[in-house]
C-alpha cells in the first residue's frame, strides 16, 4: 500500500479502470471507486480519502453536485478535489471552480499530467 | 449508467417458473379446502382453488386417458375435467347431488377436478402437518404434500400441481394404442 | 508553389504535405524550399512515431539530393519522395486514427480525397487508406473489450432516449442521457487512442450540448444527426470488436459525411425543420418494410418476441433495422397519425383487442341464439318476448357483421406481391409471363391473409418455374410465347375462393406416378383418378425429392401449400390438362373467427364438422358398401371408391348406429385422401366460435378444438385432415379401432 488514499468517482467502468491504471503508474494504489455522487457519498462512511478524482458527467448525481455536497460537509471542506472531465469553455472552468473543486484535468490525460495535478493540489507534507 | 436493458432480459428469463416445483407449502401450513373421495378426506391448498361448481354436462374427448372426463363450458371458456377417483385408480361411482367440480389453477392452467363431496375450509398449522408416509396410502406419495391433522381427523394434503402434472395430463393425448380398453369415460362423466 | 498553401505551416498535416507535393514545381526552388520546411515541421511532430519519422527522414534526404543537384534522375527521386510520404501517411493513420494528423491532440476532419499522393494516381484506390485503420499498437485488449461492452450499454441507453425524444423533443432527461453516452464514449475512447470514435463522439456531444443548453430543439435535421451519430458509433464499436479479433479496423460507411455535417450542421442546411416524407402505412414495421429498410418476416419475428418493450426498441435490439431508420419510421407514423386525425378521423386499435372483440361478439351471437331457441321463447304464449328476442337478434347480427368488417382487408396487397414475384421469377427464368388478377377487392380476414401468403408464393413460383414453358417451346406448341397466369379471388357459397391458373404444360400424370412409386408414396396408381394422382404432389414425401422439374414440372414445397391451407380450415384442389395448363382452387372460410359447421350426432355425442371440409353427405345403399382386403371398408360413390371410417369406432363412442345404410356418410378430405365418415345423423348447420380445449389436454388427434353449442355444452370440432390421418394410421398399424383410450390405472 502506497501513495494517497484516493476516491475515484466515475460512472464508466472502463474509465475507472484506466484512471486506476494511471494512478497505479504514479504510485497510488489505495483507490476507492464510486459510480456517481450518490454512491460516493455512501462510500465516504468507509473512511475519508486524501483526494477526490471526480468525473463531471454522471447520472443521478453529477460531479458538480457531488463537489457541492462535499463542500457543504464540515469534514470534507478542504479535501482536495480534481475534476476529470473535458471542460473547454471559460464558463465550464468557472462552474468547476465555483462548485469548489481545486483543479481540473481534461481527458484524455497522461499519468504524468495527473501526477502534476496531484502534486499541485496535494503538496507533500 | 443505463443497464436496464440487460436487467430486464434476465428478469424475463427467470419469471416463468412452474409453481409445481415448490413443495414447501405443506410444511408451512395454511388454509386448505377439504373434500371426500371414497370416504377419505383430502385437502387442497386454498390458493390453488378458483371455484367450486356443481356437476354439469361434460363433453367427452376421444383418445384421452380414462381419468380425463372431457371438457366443460366455464362461462365461455373450455376447460378440461379430471375425475380424481379414476386418476387415483379408484373405482368410479354414480354421481350424486354432492358430486362437484373444483376448478383449480394448476400448471398455470385452469383444470376442473371431480370429487365426491366438498367438506370445508380448514386452517392447518405447520406443526399439525406431517411428512407423507412412504407407503400405506391409496395415493401415490409423490402427489402428497403432507398429512394434516385437524379435529382428530387425518387429511391427505395434495400437491395438485403434481397430481395434474404435464406428463399425466397432456402428453397422453396423441398415443395410439392397440389395446382396447373399457369404456367408462362417458358413462361416468356425461350424466346429467 | 502557386496556390493552396496552408495558412499556417504549423497546422500542416501529412495529407497537406502530399497535396503540396503534387502541386510542387520541380524547377522552382521556392517550392522545394517550402516542401523542405513542411517536411521539417512534419518531422518535428512525428517525433513520437518512429516509423513515420523514418519515412519522412528518408524523404527529406531525397529532397536535399534534388535541391543540391546530386540526384541523377530528379523525377524518379521525386516519385520516391511521394511514396515515402504516402508511407508516412499510412503509418501515422495506423498509429493515430482517423485524420492522418501527425498531431494527435489537435483533431482535424478526415482528409479530403483530393489529397492523392503522386505515386498513386488511381483515384479509386486512393479513397481507401483512410477508411482502414489499425488498433493502437499498445492497445490493451481487455480494456478495449470492456470499452466496447460498456459503449454498447451507453448506446442502448441513448437509443431508448432518442426514441422517446422522437415523440417528446423537449424531454431534457432524455437529452442528458444521450449527451452522457456521447460524452463518456468520447472520454474513454480518447484514452484508448481510438481517435475516430472519440472525435465523432465529441462532435455529437457538442450537438447534444446545444440541445441541452436550449440553443436548438431536438427535432428535424438535428434529431437525424444525433440518430445517425448513434448508428455510426454503434458501427464503430462493432468495428473495434472485430479489430480485436484481428480484422482491420474499418471505418463505417458514412463516417466522413456525418463527421463533416456535425462540424457545422447549419452550413449543410440542417435545421429543426422536418422534411416531410409521403408514405401511407401506419405501423412502424409497415413503414420500415415500405421504405425497404427491413423485411416483413423479420419484423414479424421481432413482433412475436417483443415482450413488454416498444416495437421500435425491439427492432433495434434485434438489429433488424438501424436506429435512424426506426426513428424515421416513428416520425413518419406520427405525421400520418396527425394527418389522419385531420382527414378521416380514423384511429389505430391493437389487433389483440380487435381479435378479442370479435371473439366476444361471436359468443354473443351464440348466446343470443340460445335465448332465441329457448322453449319459453319458442312455445308461443309470450308473443311480446319473442318479438323482443327477435329484435335483439337483428342487432346482434349487425354487430357481428360490423365487427367482422373491421378485420377484413382486400386481397389487393397480397396480389400485388404476387405480381412482383411473377415478374422477378419470369425474368430470372427467361420466360414471358403476364399476370392477370381478378377480384382484388374481395375481402378476407386480415389474420388469414398472412397465412395465405406462403402457399400463394409457392404456387406462383411453381407455375412460373415449372408450369409455363419457355417462349420457344410455347411457340412450338402453337401457343403465344407469353404465358398467362391468372389469379382470381371471389366469394362463393359463404367461402372465399382463390384460383391460380396457368396456361403452361400442365401436370404429367405418368411422371407423378413414377415419382410417387419411386419414393414410396404409393404402391401403384391402380384405380387412381387423375385428380387423385395430381393431389399426390401435396404429400410431404413427394416434395422432399430432389429437383422435381424433370419429373412432373411441379411439386417443390407443395406440401407447404397444403399445410397452410389446412391451417386456415380450407381446402385445395387441382385441375390440369396436359399442354393446356393447370388450375389450383383454394376454398377458404370467410373468417377464422366463426366457423361454419355441420352439427352431427354420433351416439349421444355431437360434433361439428367444418362446412368447408364437407364435399357432400349421403345415405349409402347396401350395394355401394364393400370390404376390400387390405383396404378395409369402402363405399362407391358415383364412380369413385373411397374408404369408410366409422367415427364412433375412431372415437370410441357407444350406442352409435352400426349399420351404415341407416346412418349417414359425410365425404371429407381432398383428392385421393377423400373418405367417408359414418355418423348417425346431421343435426343442422351451425356457426361456432372455435376455442382451444384448454392447455391441459394438448393435441387430440382428429379434434381441432371445441365450441360452445346452443345448449351451453361444449361440442368438439372435427379436424378433417387429422381424423383421416388418424383413421389411416390405425388401419395401417393393424390395430382394431380403439374404443376409449389407454387406461392409466
Amino acid at each position: 500500500m502506497s501513495g494517497l488514499k484516493i476516491m475515484l468517482v466515475d460512472d464508466s467502468g472502463t474509465m475507472r479502470k484506466i484512471e486506476k491504471m494511471s494512478l497505479a503508474k504514479i504510485g497510488h494504489d489505495q483507490v476507492t471507486e464510486a459510480v456517481n455522487g450518490v454512491d460516493a457519498l455512501a462510500k465516504l462512511k468507509e473512511g475519508a480519502p486524501d483526494l477526490f478524482l471526480v468525473d463531471w458527467n454522471m447520472p443521478e448525481m453529477n460531479g458538480l453536485q457531488f463537489v457541492g455536497a462535499l463542500r457543504g460537509m464540515a469534514e470534507f471542506k478542504s479535501v482536495p478535489i480534481i475534476m476529470l472531465t473535458t471542460v473547454n469553455t471559460q464558463d465550464e472552468i468557472m462552474a468547476v471552480m465555483k462548485a469548489g473543486a481545486n483543479d481540473f484535468l481534461n481527458k484524455p490525460f497522461t499519468p504524468e499530467a495527473l501526477q502534476e495535478k496531484i502534486a499541485k493540489v496535494c503538496p507533500p507534507k | 449508467m443505463n443497464r436496464t436493458g440487460t436487467d430486464t432480459a434476465t428478469h424475463n428469463q427467470t419469471k416463468h417458473r412452474s409453481a409445481g416445483v415448490d413443495r414447501t407449502a405443506g410444511g408451512s401450513g395454511g388454509k386448505f379446502l377439504t373434500f371426500f373421495l371414497r370416504g377419505e378426506e383430502y385437502g387442497l391448498e386454498i390458493l390453488k382453488v378458483q371455484e367450486i361448481i356443481g356437476m354439469m354436462g361434460v363433453t367427452p374427448v376421444p383418445r384421452t386417458p380414462e381419468f380425463i372426463c372431457g371438457v366443460i363450458n366455464l362461462r365461455g371458456k373450455v376447460i378440461p375435467i379430471v375425475d380424481l377417483r379414476l386418476k387415483f385408480g379408484m373405482e368410479s361411482v354414480e354421481h350424486t347431488e354432492e358430486t362437484c367440480i373444483i376448478v383449480v389453477q394448476a400448471q398455470g392452467l385452469q383444470i376442473g377436478i371431480v370429487v365426491d363431496k366438498v367438506s370445508e375450509v380448514l386452517d392447518i398449522a405447520a406443526e399439525d402437518i406431517e411428512e407423507p408416509p412412504s407407503f400405506g396410502t391409496d395415493v401415490n406419495t409423490d402427489y402428497i404434500l403432507g398429512i394434516g391433522k385437524s379435529e382428530g381427523r387425518v387429511k391427505l394434503l395434495l400437491d395438485i400441481d403434481r397430481v395434474l402434472s404435464n406428463q399425466d395430463v397432456s402428453a397422453i393425448s396423441s398415443t395410439v394404442t392397440s389395446e382396447p380398453s373399457t369404456q367408462k369415460v362417458e358413462e361416468t362423466c356425461s350424466t346429467q | 508553389m502557386n496556390t493552396g498553401a496552408p495558412d499556417s505551416i504549423e497546422s500542416l498535416n501529412l495529407n497537406d504535405l502530399a497535396t503540396l507535393l503534387v502541386r510542387c514545381d520541380l524547377t522552382s526552388t521556392d517550392d522545394s524550399k517550402q516542401l523542405r520546411e513542411s517536411l521539417n515541421v512534419a518531422l518535428a511532430k512525428a517525433s513520437e512515431l518512429p516509423r513515420v519519422r523514418e519515412a519522412l527522414e528518408s524523404a527529406t534526404h531525397h529532397l536535399d539530393n534534388i535541391v543540391s543537384g546530386a540526384a541523377s534522375d530528379p523525377a524518379a527521386v521525386f516519385s520516391e519522395i511521394g511514396r515515402l510520404i504516402e508511407t508516412a501517411i499510412e503509418e501515422s493513420e495506423g498509429m493515430i486514427a482517423p485524420a492522418g494528423n501527425i498531431t494527435a491532440a489537435i483533431p482535424n476532419p478526415p482528409p479530403p480525397s483530393a489529397a492523392v499522393p503522386p505515386t498513386k494516381p488511381d483515384p479509386a484506390e486512393s479513397q481507401s487508406p483512410s477508411a482502414v485503420e489499425q488498433l493502437p499498437a499498445d492497445a490493451d485488449a481487455g480494456l478495449m473489450g470492456e470499452f466496447v461492452t460498456e459503449g454498447y450499454e451507453y448506446i442502448e441507453g441513448a437509443e431508448a432516449a432518442l426514441l422517446s425524444l422522437e415523440t417528446n423533443p423537449d424531454d431534457m432527461e432524455a437529452v442528458n442521457t444521450v449527451f452522457r453516452a456521447f460524452h463518456t464514449i468520447k472520454g474513454t475512447s480518447a484514452f484508448l487512442g481510438l481517435v475516430a470514435i472519440s472525435e465523432l463522439a465529441h462532435r455529437a456531444e457538442s450537438l447534444l450540448g446545444r440541445v441541452r443548453d436550449r440553443e436548438i430543439r431536438f427535432t428535424g435535421g438535428y434529431a437525424d444527426l444525433a440518430l445517425r451519430a448513434v448508428d455510426i458509433l454503434k458501427a464503430l464499436l462493432q468495428a473495434i470488436q472485430e479489430a480485436l479479433g484481428g480484422e482491420p479496423l474499418r471505418r463505417p460507411e458514412g463516417y466522413g459525411e456525418l463527421f463533416g455535417l456535425l462540424e457545422n450542421p447549419e452550413a449543410a442546411g440542417i435545421s429543426s425543420e422536418t422534411v416531410p416524407e409521403p408514405i401511407t402505412p401506419l405501423r412502424v414495421g409497415d413503414i420500415l418494410v415500405a421504405e425497404g429498410k427491413a423485411r416483413r418476416d423479420e419484423i414479424e419475428m421481432v413482433a412475436v418476441d417483443q415482450g413488454e418493450q416498444p416495437i421500435g426498441m425491439a427492432i433495434i435490439k434485434s438489429e433488424t433495422a438501424s436506429l435512424t431508420d426506426v426513428a424515421h419510421a416513428l416520425r413518419t407514423q406520427q405525421q400520418i397519425a396527425s394527418t389522419d386525425r385531420a382527414v378521416d378521423s380514423s384511429m389505430r386499435v391493437r389487433t389483440d383487442r380487435l381479435d378479442r372483440l370479435i371473439d366476444m361478439v361471436g359468443e354473443l351471437v351464440i348466446a343470443q341464439s340460445m335465448v332465441a331457441q329457448d322453449s319459453t321463447v319458442i312455445t308461443g304464449g309470450h308473443h311480446g318476448l319473442a318479438k323482443k328476442v327477435g329484435h335483439t337478434g337483428k342487432i346482434v347480427r349487425e354487430l357481428q357483421d360490423l365487427s367482422m368488417s373491421m378485420r377484413m382487408v382486400p386481397f389487393k396487397g397480397a396480389f400485388q406481391k404476387m405480381a412482383r414475384l411473377t415478374r422477378d421469377l419470369a425474368h430470372k427464368n427467361g420466360k414471358q409471363v403476364d399476370l392477370i388478377t381478378e377480384g382484388e377487392d374481395t375481402e378476407i380476414d386480415r389474420n388469414m391473409v398472412d397465412v395465405l401468403n406462403d402457399p400463394l408464393v409457392h404456387m406462383v413460383r411453381n407455375a412460373v418455374d415449372h408450369g409455363i414453358e419457355p417462349p420457344d417451346s410455347r411457340r412450338e406448341a402453337g401457343k403465344s410465347p407469353v404465358g398467362v397466369l391468372r389469379l382470381a379471388a371471389y366469394h362463393a357459397g359463404g367461402n372465399v375462393v382463390v384460383e391460380l391458373s396457368d396456361d403452361g404444360r400442365g401436370l404429367n400424370r405418368e411422371k407423378i406416378i413414377k415419382k410417387a412409386v419411386a419414393t414410396g408414396v404409393i404402391e401403384s396408381d391402380k384405380g387412381m383418378s387423375d385428380r387423385e394422382v395430381f393431389n399426390l404432389i401435396f404429400r410431404p414425401g413427394f416434395s422432399t425429392v430432389e429437383q422435381v422439374t424433370d419429373v412432373s414440372g411441379r411439386g417443390v414445397g407443395m406440401d407447404v401449400v397444403k399445410r397452410g391451407i389446412d391451417a386456415l380450415r380450407g381446402r385445395v384442389e387441382i385441375d390440369s390438362q396436359p399442354g393446356r395448363g393447370c388450375t389450383f382452387t383454394i376454398r377458404l372460410p370467410l373468417t377464422m373467427a366463426i366457423t361454419d359447421g355441420m352439427l352431427v350426432r354420433v351416439g349421444l355425442q355431437r360434433f361439428i364438422i367444418p362446412t368447408v371440409n364437407i364435399h357432400l353427405s349421403f345415405q349409402p345403399v347396401a350395394g355401394a358398401l364393400s370390404t376390400i382386403a387390405g383396404r378395409g371398408e369402402m363405399v362407391m360413390l358415383r364412380d369413385e371408391l373411397m374408404p369408410v371410417f366409422r367415427l364412433h369406432r375412431l372415437f370410441g363412442i357407444q350406442d352409435a348406429i352400426e349399420d351404415a345404410t341407416r346412418g349417414l356418410l359425410v365425404v371429407i378430405g381432398d383428392g385421393d385422401r377423400r373418405c367417408a365418415l359414418l355418423v348417425d345423423e346431421l343435426l343442422g348447420q351451425q356457426q361456432v366460435v372455435a376455442k382451444s380445449l384448454g392447455g391441459g389436454i394438448g393435441n387430440v388427434p382428429g379434434v381441432s378444438g371445441g365450441a360452445i353449442l346452443g345448449d351451453g355444452r361444449v361440442g368438439l370440432i372435427i379436424d378433417a385432415p387429422g381424423v383421416t390421418a388418424l383413421a389411416r394410421q390405425l388401419a395401417t398399424s393393424g390395430a382394431e379401432y380403439v374404443t376409449g383410450a389407454c387406461s392409466l390405472a
